[in-house]
């Protein structure tokens, strides 16, 4: 072990390389505290050239790597495995190129997602996916998980606004991968990489688009007594034709914990759901786009809607959307942050079923979501030192993502895989459907040097003794 | 589907006699079809995803080579294959599957028309984000290229509109990725990867896709008799406007009889809310005089976008940025090109004709490296596709598209050649 | 939950308990100071929560690990306003700290020494002052710059980074009492402190006839002494609880409209004293105004005159993350006829001052202070205004030493000015 600090500290400096067993402890997990697991160490490289010294030193000791930013993520993507060495991109935080005319910037993967558009903002842009956890995640954590945040139903995840990468590769080859000018439309590597949780590299440069800040904006709040109706405002603007920027409903319970907190934004705490609606674009037509949707959302059993009066209030309401989760921490130590999709028209039904689902278990569930793609996230308040209701938690969780898969969905839509969701990935897919993945692992990471335990299921799969799986006879994982 | 994953033959057969194992899977001699100038003499159109699966896994072990086609008439860039035995036609997986109205999402076959899958939408108050040039294009055909059309600009990238993919692995395994919502992280994002990617990794039988709103208003500009600056910026402030759908200029060069009377042409087209739509248009028909309203921008951009000179003809799609359009334009014209140039995606088409090829493609070149963009070649002479790449793609990548060939197609015979760096 | 036993590795119960708020979303740690320097997730808010929490459990022992990240952190409190689930970090912080000496971990010459001055002199007037009149007299003879040399790091780096002590004249003490000027509007009780008087007699001064100009009485009781905030950071508890009560004493026997208190340091203590010795602290805790906030509350009464400043307003910690006062200073500046207040990025985060904090960790508060100052630069305003006394030291400090011209000013000189400015163009 020490032939391995010793290796790593001569590349990225004793002080950032961690070895002592408090430094460890805190690494021991992401945002998903559920299993956590301690790492051998933590290397916090300065820029790509020691990322690519630590990953050949690690390749060749045969340490698992395991890339993170900021630690947020919800699916245990940045969850150390056994044995492995954790790769923290806190200290490549550097833009390292504007280019205002092409709407591009470049930036190192630790550059945190909201600073990045304040960065930009005095030039009319920002970068458009917005996670909730904007002002401390990072664009490097952002690409490995494909996130999303609210404003995705008119500006697509991170996929859409990412046009070239570097990546190293586990013999330490930095490889270029697209093109900041311009795109060709044929045979593109960018798309793979985002989103595949760190599995095929680690990116150590990100070439994003910038978007224009739009001219006007508009955030109107609709008041509903259930969740249900809400949903069906959702429904009925869409249907409208309307492309809102987004569509957020938060519910009763999480009403409550927000306004008890800093986020505090002046919500109704009696409402049963709130549907936060914004539009933006052109302000001559925001109007008319306001009127339709609080006419849908009157339509639908809202009691009241108002339209923010200023950029203030503004920022409180996505403030209090954005800081829910945390809130959530008012009501239990522990909260488990579920991420499923279904079709949008499904969404009463399986918002229904969701919540018999919790009050069965008798476990205490939120719900705030982005209700515009139909992207839920069920919150399960508890306490992790009580086994038997982690086990409860567990199983509410499972049958949560059969519900949702059952109604056409899939079970994650922004939070990724991880070590959390890799036993399911069954429920929607076929072993047939996972080999191609596993194809393109290979192909990028033969040796399984990144986070080699993540997304796919731990529970073997039949190619072993599949003819068809020909020439691919390891077992899939470590 | 269950049943059509087990469609698999046991053992290794010895490898059977290849005129026998074509006519057993049916495929009977037929006068040659050529296939960027490889001569094929057999062909099938299955009509199924299962009939697909069988094809090419009771083809698995032999040494017959299969090239996959939908239409056949995209205008794209394309490297001519290795080898060819056996032409396997999507035009039979056709057909609206699925579709949900009220979502907005539609469920189709490789082989349906880009036309069926528009009035589909459209009677629903919904239209398709694709408008490639190519009227009887099949969607397989236009995902394997990722091919679009003017309107790239409003709809983006084809990738951008693919929510899930049914595909036939080259050894017959039926595999799918992604699904039918609109935001879905579950596993690696394969959709992406294939599309786009020539058919080397796998055929294309089926996709989900993400549907629009259509607009509640349209409107259509043309602007000509100016010189190329002028109109360029012209075009590329209109392009900038929040509801432009398509944007494009044509330069004297590729009009024809290369009459520099009349100056270069462009038009515009703007799509979304009415006032919206509106206020942008007036704003872009008063920035420049003559500017005259038209029925339609994308139709004509579009056959421009396919426009080829003729005989000899080279023309070259050179991504340069946003930022970067005028340059890239300027310099095009010095070196003598004819050009179509979409300034709101950073898209210029480049039209020459030359009995060698040397010296516009070196042009293109440096231009690309000094620009940092991406080039490829979308129209050449048969005799220049063996010293050309279509796809000029980085080492870098070639070293893992090749990497990732090797584990789809181990046995390399699935539209062999025809991939970015010839595989 | 209530049933279930944990040892809590030495760890207070109410700690233990205040750690499993945190539901480990990370939303702190941008907003942390140590974190942004060395990137680390044990130098966060998180991680040292988590690490809390590991201790308590008996996951991790106890250790110079824990005792080390509890000195590194600046004990700002950012954490706290970025904070959904409302996790009283400042008070983990101080148990964790208390703790930490009470076991002596760690416990070296420097901690021996901080305990020693934070107990028996900086709570004793007196002693304070002759022990600054010394150091004027040092710093007089520049002996100051001579016994740095022999003296270990932490040391000598505290004489250089001492300020310049000023003369008896402006040490005076306040009096006990002084009259409203103009229209009576109230009665108030100051707080003197400890330090203030001694370094900053001129800014205390000035509050006191800023106060007067705006009507109202002001009490300086002469029981009243030091907060405790810098013995409760510093990890004595019963130091802090012990002049808690004596001021809850002295500001109790008064019948005031407000206590008003112009070191956002020692506001935040007195502020949060019932969390030291309960309902004793109820009345004063309640009472308790930032000048700033109280003028704010009151409505600044005019006229004011003119002061032409380009003017930038950092946030004290003590007073943006522990008592939620951002706007009322900001307001009232710009109230100010020719006060052109500008924006500097991260106005709200800390300076590094934190207490003694820039004496035992001078290396992060230097790495800290470079991150304030590069912002300050960028915005370049003439003047910029605080309103604590070991930020006013610090960022002056900083300044001065980029060879900057920027002036520091506690916020009621500029706003005294402007009082006076409008008394002088009337006349």
């Amino acid at each position: 072990m020490s032939v391995l600090i010793d290796r790593l500290s001569r590349i990225v400096g004793a002080r950032h390389c961690l070895a002592s067993a408090e430094e460890l402890f805190v690494y021991e997990c992401d945002g998903l505290t559920l299993d956590p697991v301690r790492p051998v160490a933590v290397v916090l490289p300065a820029d790509a050239a020691e990322v690519s010294g630590v990953v050949r030193v690690c390749s060749e000791l045969g340490h698992p790597v395991v890339p993170r930013g900021a630690g947020t993520g919800l699916s245990g993507g940045a969850q150390p495995i056994e044995g492995s060495v954790v790769v923290e991109c806190s200290r490549m935080d550097r833009i390292l190129e504007i280019r205002p005319e092409d709407r591009v910037a470049v930036v190192q993967p630790g550059v945190i997602n909201a600073e990045l558009s304040t960065a930009v903002a005095e030039l009319g842009l920002f970068y458009a996916p917005d996670p909730s956890s904007e002002q401390v995640c990072t664009i490097g954590g952002n690409v490995a998980e494909n996130s999303g945040g609210p404003h995705t139903l008119k500006y697509g995840t991170t996929t859409n606004h990412v046009l070239a990468l570097e990546l190293v590769q586990s013999d330490g080859e930095r490889l270029r991968l697209g093109s900041r000018a311009g795109r060709s439309r044929e045979f593109d590597l960018v798309g793979v990489v985002v989103g595949s949780e760190g599995t095929l590299g680690i990116v150590t440069e990100i070439s994003v688009r910038l978007s224009p800040i739009p001219e006007g904006v508009e955030t109107l709040l609709a008041i509903f007594d259930d969740t249900v109706s809400a949903c069906r405002a959702v429904g009925s603007i869409i249907r409208s034709g309307l492309i809102p920027a987004a569509l957020e409903i938060i519910d009763q319970r999480t009403i409550n914990a927000v306004e008890d907190s800093v986020y505090r934004a002046g919500l109704p705490r009696d409402a049963g759901a709130v549907l936060i609606a914004e539009v933006d674009g052109a302000p001559c037509s925001l109007p008319g786009e306001v009127e339709r949707i609080g006419e849908c959302a009157r339509e639908a059993g809202a009691r009241e809607c108002r339209v923010a009066r200023d950029e203030a209030e503004r920022a409180r309401f996505w403030r209090a959307r954005k800081g829910a989760f945390g809130a959530m921490g008012r009501l239990a130590p522990d909260l488990y942050v579920h991420d499923a999709v279904v079709p949008r028209a499904r969404l009463p039904e399986v918002l229904e079923k969701i919540c018999e689902i919790g009050d069965r278990y008798q476990l205490t569930l939120s719900n705030v979501f982005h209700a515009g793609d139909g992207n839920l996230h069920p919150n399960i308040s508890f306490d992790r030192r009580n086994a038997e209701e982690v086990e409860r938690v567990i199983a509410a969780g499972r049958e949560i993502l059969e519900t949702c898969v059952a109604a056409g969905g899939v079970i994650t839509g922004e939070h990724g895989i991880g070590v959390e969701k890799r036993d399911y990935m069954k429920l929607v897919f076929e072993d047939e459907d996972l080999l191609p993945m596993l194809y393109v692992r290979d192909a990028f990471d033969p040796e399984r040097v990144f986070n080699p335990t993540k997304i796919f299921p731990t529970t073997r799969f039949c190619f072993e003794s599949n003819p068809r799986a020909r020439g691919y006879d390891r077992v899939p994982f470590k | 589907m269950s049943d059509d994953r087990k469609t698999q033959p046991a053992g290794t057969p010895e490898r059977p006699d290849r005129a026998q194992l074509l006519r057993q899977l049916g495929a009977e001699e037929h006068a040659p079809v050529s296939i960027d100038g490889a001569l094929v003499h057999r062909s099938l159109r299955p009509g199924d995803a299962a009939a697909v699966a069988a094809i090419l896994s009771q083809l698995r072990g032999s040494d017959i080579a299969v090239v996959v086609r939908g239409a056949g008439s995209s205008p794209g860039p394309s490297n001519p294959p290795k080898r060819a035995d056996l032409l396997l036609e999507t035009t039979k997986l056709s057909g609206v599957d699925d579709f949900d109205p009220e979502e907005g999402v539609i469920h189709v076959g490789a082989g349906t028309r880009l036309s069926t899958i528009r009035e589909a939408a459209r009677a629903a108050g919904w239209e398709l984000p694709l408008d490639p040039p190519g009227t009887s294009a099949t969607l397989g055909g236009v995902l394997a290229r990722a091919a679009v059309g003017p309107r790239e600009l409003g709809f983006g990238p084809a990738r951008d509109c693919v929510l899930g993919l049914d595909v036939v692995l080259a050894d017959g395994t039926v595999t799918r990725c992604g699904g039918r919502v609109v935001k879905n992280v579950t596993g690696f994002d394969l959709a992406r990867l294939y599309t786009g990617s020539c058919g080397i990794l796998g055929v294309i039988v089926g996709a989900w896709l993400r549907l629009r709103p259509r607009p509640a208003a349209v409107k259509a500009l043309r602007a000509s008799g100016f010189d190329r600056p002028r109109l360029l910026a012209w075009t590329a402030e209109a392009a900038l406007r929040g509801t432009a759908r398509a944007a494009g200029l044509v330069t004297s060069g590729l009009l024809p009889g290369g009459s520099t009377e009349e100056g270069c042409l462009a038009w515009v087209e703007f799509a979304g809310e009415v006032l919206a739509v509106e206020e942008d248009a007036n704003a872009t028909f008063r920035a420049l005089p003559g500017v005259e309203e038209v029925e339609e921008a994308a139709g004509p951009l579009r056959e421009w976008q396919a426009a080829s000179l003729g005989d000899r003809a080279l023309r070259a799609r050179l991504h340069a940025g946003t930022g970067s359009i005028e340059t890239a334009s300027a310099a095009l014209e010095e070196a003598g090109f004819a050009q179509l140039v979409y300034p709101g995606t950073g898209t210029l088409y480049a039209h020459t004709r030359a009995s060698a090829l040397h010296g516009p493609i070196k042009i293109l070149r440096s231009l690309r490296e000094r620009l940092g963009g991406d080039l490829c070649f979308e129209e050449m002479p048969d005799d220049a596709k063996a010293d050309y790449d279509a796809f000029e793609v980085s080492p870098d990548e070639r070293q893992l598209w090749s990497a990732l060939k090797q584990r789809f197609d181990s046995e390399g015979r699935l539209n062999p050649g025809r991939g970015a760096g010839r595989l | 939950m209530g049933e279930r036993k944990h040892s809590s590795g030495g760890l207070p119960d109410s700690l233990y308990q205040g750690t499993l708020d945190c539901v480990h979303c990370g939303l702190c740690l941008s907003a942390c100071p140590t974190y942004r320097v060395t990137g680390q997730e044990i130098a966060s808010p998180r991680g040292r929560i988590y690490l809390m929490r590991g201790v308590a459990e008996g996951r991790i022992e106890l250790g110079s690990g824990l005792a080390q990240e509890s000195r590194l952190c600046l004990g700002c409190r950012a954490c706290e306003t970025a904070c959904p689930a409302g996790v009283g970090y400042g008070a983990l912080l101080e148990a964790t700290r208390s703790v930490v000496a009470r076991e002596r971990i760690d416990w070296g010459i420097f901690q021996r020494i901080e305990r020693m001055v934070l107990r028996q002199w900086v709570p004793r007037p007196r002693r304070l002052h002759w022990a600054l009149s010394l150091l004027r007299a040092f710093q007089g003879l520049k002996l100051d710059r001579l016994a740095a040399r022999w003296l270990p790091r932490n040391l000598s780096g505290a004489l250089e980074l001492a300020p310049r002590v000023p003369p008896a004249s402006s040490r005076r003490r306040l009096p006990a009492q002084t009259p409203a000027r103009g229209e009576r509007r109230g009665c108030v009780a100051f707080l003197e402190g400890c330090v203030m008087p001694e370094l900053f007699g001129d800014v205390n001064r000035a509050s006191v006839e800023l106060l007067s100009r705006q009507g109202f009485e002001v009490l300086v009781p002469e029981a009243q002494g030091c907060c405790g905030a810098l013995q409760a950071h510093a990890g004595d508890l019963e130091t802090a609880h012990a002049l808690a009560s004596k001021n809850a004493a002295a500001f109790d026997a008064l019948d005031v409209d407000a206590i008003v208190v112009n070191s956002a340091g020692c506001g935040a203590a007195l502020r949060e004293c019932e969390g030291w010795i309960g309902a004793a602290g109820e009345r004063t805790a309640s009472r308790v105004r930032d000048i700033s906030e109280f003028l704010d509350e009151v409505g600044l009464r005019g006229p004011l005159g003119r002061v032409s400043l380009r003017l930038a307003y950092d946030d004290p910690c003590h007073l943006i993350h522990a008592q939620g006062v951002a706007e009322a200073p900001r307001r009232l500046l710009k109230a100010i006829p020719g006060i052109d207040l500008v924006e500097h990025a991260e106005a709200s985060a800390c300076c590094g001052a934190a207490g003694t904090y820039n004496l035992a960790q001078p290396e992060m508060a230097r790495a800290v202070l470079d991150r304030k100052l590069d912002h300050l630069l960028a915005a370049a305003p003439e003047c910029v205004a605080t309103g604590n006394p070991g930020c006013l030291m610090q960022i002056a400090s900083g300044l001065a030493r980029r060879g900057s011209a920027i002036r520091v000013l506690h916020p009621v000189e500029i706003l005294l000015e402007a009082c006076r400015g409008a008394s002088e163009t009337q006349r």
